[in-house]
């Protein structure tokens, strides 16, 4: 899918704008540069804002300003309407046009005052029109439920991976955002697809149960509970879900504030709320590293426990051996078997016939007779003994590892402590500041953290509630089956149940072992991509990307290195797992990256222009970028495959500010 | 006589739900397998002196899953309890010894990982590891 | 916008180590494109579509007694 153009009118500082995409194969890069509040950013927001009704990268500035250009504010006459409106037509591989469009009318009022003219079909709740139209062979035709389509085309959930703001690509690196980027990775590969048909099947089961007509009462009975807990598993899930979205509006707030202390004015609080930042990464880490450490420590206390406890028996055993060795008897001389052998077969090994009662015969059946039984297994007893004695050997720096164990991790607790400490002190600090406006964002910060840890304990109990819950539907199900395993009759409904069982295992293991390959790929994209764009290639060695989608980076020691990043590096880290998503997913949507290149230094700014459109090869990229991101030795290593190239120019007038994209030069 | 050893190791049938209880999500044993609850079950009944016959019996693991320290532990055990190396003869009898301890110490095992808090299981098994042993160095001396 | 089920999840069904029986995995592939067919829709009719394939792949299908 590549944007053609898009159409906006009077969204905010743009009037009256078309600007058009680059649409060649090799040449799909468009760069559009502009200053610092030209309206760089607002240009993604009328992207999702059209497509979502949300403007999701609105900065403070414009917060609480209506949408609405603010020169047909002024200039609009009382008892008039006016248009805010962005359209986007894009096309699909095979060319085929696809028309979004979303469009809002103000009225202004006969005392001036504006408001919006809300459309009575719009089912958003701003009251905007939102229209899709598709190409359908040569006709175009209106697309019943757009909402649902766009949906499949470009999720909203993961729009941030598609269009982003550069400057807030630090985001995936803190530990909340695995959630998000398993979720998306989740969409990405079609998985929805599989959790329907797990869905749709196993909700086609309970109808065959259901239908099954009379059973026996034992049979009833059970099904009825199994109709209970079914129910009752349901609302558990609705709530989990309703908690967790509940969870990330908490979090996003949190983002929000914390965002507002870390850009404030005041050079005191953005540093005390980077500090801040930085100590809750470390302290989720410290938190997992105890519970790692200590699962390793009881991991040994099982593994050690019965050496201590079976001590006794265990030197009481080598002992017995040990003198058994000593006397000469183990190992024997002889083995009770092998003599029994040579009776039996009537010949000594010397070759003497033993077959009949002759002098060898009666000294070897001596022989027999004073051999022990024990004989037939010294080699067990041997191999033993040599077990036993290392078994005590370990034994010796028993007290050793377990005072280690404890010593590590009260150390990394103390740190812990120190880290909360500091936490707490910085909070005091910030609402210590006389500045009204901090001491309220410190204050909603707070409030939000707090909110959000409450949110998590309830997650934690609705998921036990759930766990035990299924467990439960599990046994009953077990026990369904039996009782329909009684009557013949039901032959047929269990052969369709275990049909259906078969069928959901597969699935369910089809999209585990999905989601793990998948993990894997990004993880192999990512890295390749990484150690390719930055610079200090013998530092670095690893990118690894956990089961909860934590981003680690390993130096050449095996340390965790994310910590010691630069900017520039933490940019080309996050860019590459971007195009590592975007390379994996089957979407094929175009990419916009306000502010790509923002915070680094010469050299940096150059590998990555030089990248970037390899990463995202075949995708339409676009760059929104500043003056100082574009020089000259970037627009020389870009100009290849710029297709097409603007300027934003931005005046002020007594009536209010106008953008216009022109082309660049 | 020589009895060959069984394939695999049986526990009663009605302690099945002691030791599925141990491996439910909220116990510190979660993830462990069938043998280490058996170790587990096993030190806490040979601890007790307490051996109790199978009745009913199910299987519960296979041999082969017993490493060579563990093989090595239950045969001491048996070893001990007869106090006599021939009883190694008699393989059966030696895991038949282990699985009557086990049985014995298995709803022992069970209430010392439940009682008290959470967390608290691993704590106790630490302190009860090292006075047993402190008790075994002050009796062997400076050996160990 | 024509789509066909992701390569990697065909792949796996034809694979079968999840699933050896024939039918199922003839069922998986069927179920399959109907989701992806009607993913568009918010309430697909799912039900009869699945009875109707459920019912077409019992009939061969051996059921092995545990």
């Amino acid at each position: 899918m590549k944007i053609d153009f898009i159409k906006l009118e009077n969204y905010r500082q743009y009037k009256d704008e078309k600007i058009e995409f680059p649409l060649l194969e090799n040449q799909n890069l468009m760069v559009i540069q502009g200053v610092n509040g030209a309206g760089k950013t607002n240009l993604l927001n009328a992207i999702t804002w059209c497509l979502y009704g949300k403007e999701k990268h609105l900065e403070e500035k414009y917060e609480g300003f209506p949408i609405v250009n603010k020169i047909t504010l002024n200039e609009l006459e009382p008892g008039k309407k006016c248009n805010v409106g962005v359209l986007i037509q894009m096309k699909d591989q095979e060319g085929k046009k696809m028309i979004i469009g979303r469009s809002l009318k103000f009225q202004k009022l006969k005392n001036g005052e504006m408001i919006t003219a809300r459309d009575p079909l719009s089912s958003s709740s701003d009251g905007a029109t939102f229209r899709m139209i598709q190409q359908i062979k040569k006709d175009m035709e209106d697309v019943k439920d757009p909402e649902y389509v766009l949906n499949r085309l470009i999720p909203e959930s993961i729009e941030e991976y598609f269009f982003f703001d550069g400057e807030k690509l630090n985001d995936y690196f803190r530990a909340t955002s695995g959630e998000k980027i398993r979720e998306a990775v989740f969409k990405i590969s079609q998985l929805g697809l599989l959790e329907n048909a797990i869905e749709h099947l196993e909700n086609k089961k309970k109808n065959f149960v259901g239908r099954a007509g009379k059973l026996g009462s034992k049979a009833e009975e059970i099904r009825e509970a199994l109709n209970e807990s079914e129910k009752l598993l349901k609302e558990y899930k609705k709530e989990l879900n309703s908690l967790k979205e509940r969870k990330g509006e908490a979090q996003k707030k949190e983002d929000e504030y914390s965002e507002k202390l870390r850009t404030s004015s005041i050079p005191n609080v953005r540093e005390l709320e980077k500090e801040r930042i930085e100590i809750e990464e470390e302290l989720g880490k410290l938190e997992e590293r105890i519970e790692e450490l200590e699962k390793e420590k009881f991991d040994y206390l099982i593994k050690i426990a019965p050496s201590i406890f079976a001590y006794d028996p265990i030197t009481k055993t080598k002992e017995m051996i040990g003198r058994g060795k000593e006397a000469g008897d183990i190992p024997p001389d002889y083995k009770k078997n092998f003599l029994e052998k040579l009776l039996r077969e009537g010949e000594c090994i010397c070759g003497t016939d033993i077959s009949k009662e002759n002098e060898c015969r009666k000294n070897i059946e001596k022989l027999l007779r004073e051999c022990d039984d024990i004989s037939n297994i010294s080699g067990e007893l041997t191999e033993g003994y040599a077990n036993l004695r290392s078994i005590i050997d370990d034994l010796k720096d028993f007290r050793e590892k377990q005072i280690s164990y404890g010593k590590r991790i009260k150390e990394l607790e103390e740190d812990r402590k120190r880290k909360s400490e500091r936490l707490k002190k910085i909070s005091e600090k910030i609402r210590g500041i006389d500045f009204e406006q901090i001491k309220r964002w410190e204050y909603k910060l707070t409030e939000y953290k707090e909110i959000k840890n409450n949110l998590v304990e309830q997650i934690a109990e609705r998921k036990y509630y759930i766990a035990q819950e299924e467990k439960k539907i599990d046994k009953l199900n077990r026990l369904f089956d039996e009782e329909l395993r009684k009557e013949e009759r039901h032959k047929k409904l269990r052969k369709v149940l275990v049909f259906c069982d078969k069928s959901l295992y597969a699935l369910k293991k089809i999209k585990n072992e999905i989601m793990e390959d998948v993990r894997k790929e990004i993880e192999e994209k990512t890295k390749s991509q990484f150690l390719d764009l930055i610079w200090k290639k013998e530092t670095y060695k690893d990118v690894r990307i956990d089961e909860k989608y934590h981003i680690s980076v390993v130096d050449q020691y095996g340390m965790e290195g994310i910590g010691t990043l630069s900017a520039g590096e933490r940019q080309a880290l996050a860019l590459s797992f971007i195009a590592a998503l975007n390379s994996v997913s089957g979407f094929n949507v175009p990419i916009i990256i306000d502010t790509p290149l923002g915070r680094m230094s010469k050299e940096p700014k150059k590998n990555i222009a030089r990248n970037l459109p390899n990463y995202f090869k075949g995708k339409q990229l676009t760059l929104l970028v500043t003056e100082e991101e574009y020089t000259p030795e970037v627009r020389d290593k870009l100009s290849k495959r710029v297709g097409k190239e603007y300027v934003i120019n931005f005046r002020e007038t007594k009536k209010g500010s106008e953008a216009k994209v022109v082309a660049y030069g | 006589m020589v009895n060959k050893e069984p394939d695999r190791l049986y526990i009663r049938k009605s302690d099945r739900k002691d030791y599925d209880r141990l491996l439910e999500k909220d116990s510190p044993l979660v993830g462990k397998e069938n043998k280490d609850l058996f170790m587990m079950a096993l030190i806490t009944g040979f601890h007790e002196g307490t051996r109790i016959k199978l009745d009913k019996r199910e299987g519960f693991f296979f041999l082969y899953h017993l490493n060579d320290d563990e093989n090595s532990i239950i045969k001491a055990i048996a070893v001990a309890e007869e106090g006599d190396l021939n009883i190694l003869l008699d393989k059966k009898k030696v895991y038949s010894i282990a699985e009557e301890y086990t049985a014995g110490g298995i709803k022992l095992l069970r209430d010392k990982v439940f009682s008290g808090e959470y967390g608290s299981y691993i704590k106790k098994l630490e302190s009860e590891l090292i006075d047993e042993f402190e008790r075994i160095k002050d009796k062997r001396g400076v050996n160990l | 916008m024509a789509v066909n089920v992701n390569k990697k999840i065909t792949d796996k069904i034809t694979e079968g180590k999840f699933s050896e029986e024939i039918e199922i995995k003839d069922f998986l592939g069927e179920i399959l494109i109907f989701e992806l067919e009607h993913c568009e829709e918010a309430r697909p009719r799912y039900m009869d579509k699945y009875e109707e394939l459920i019912n077409k792949y019992i009939t061969k299908f051996e059921m092995k007694e545990k």
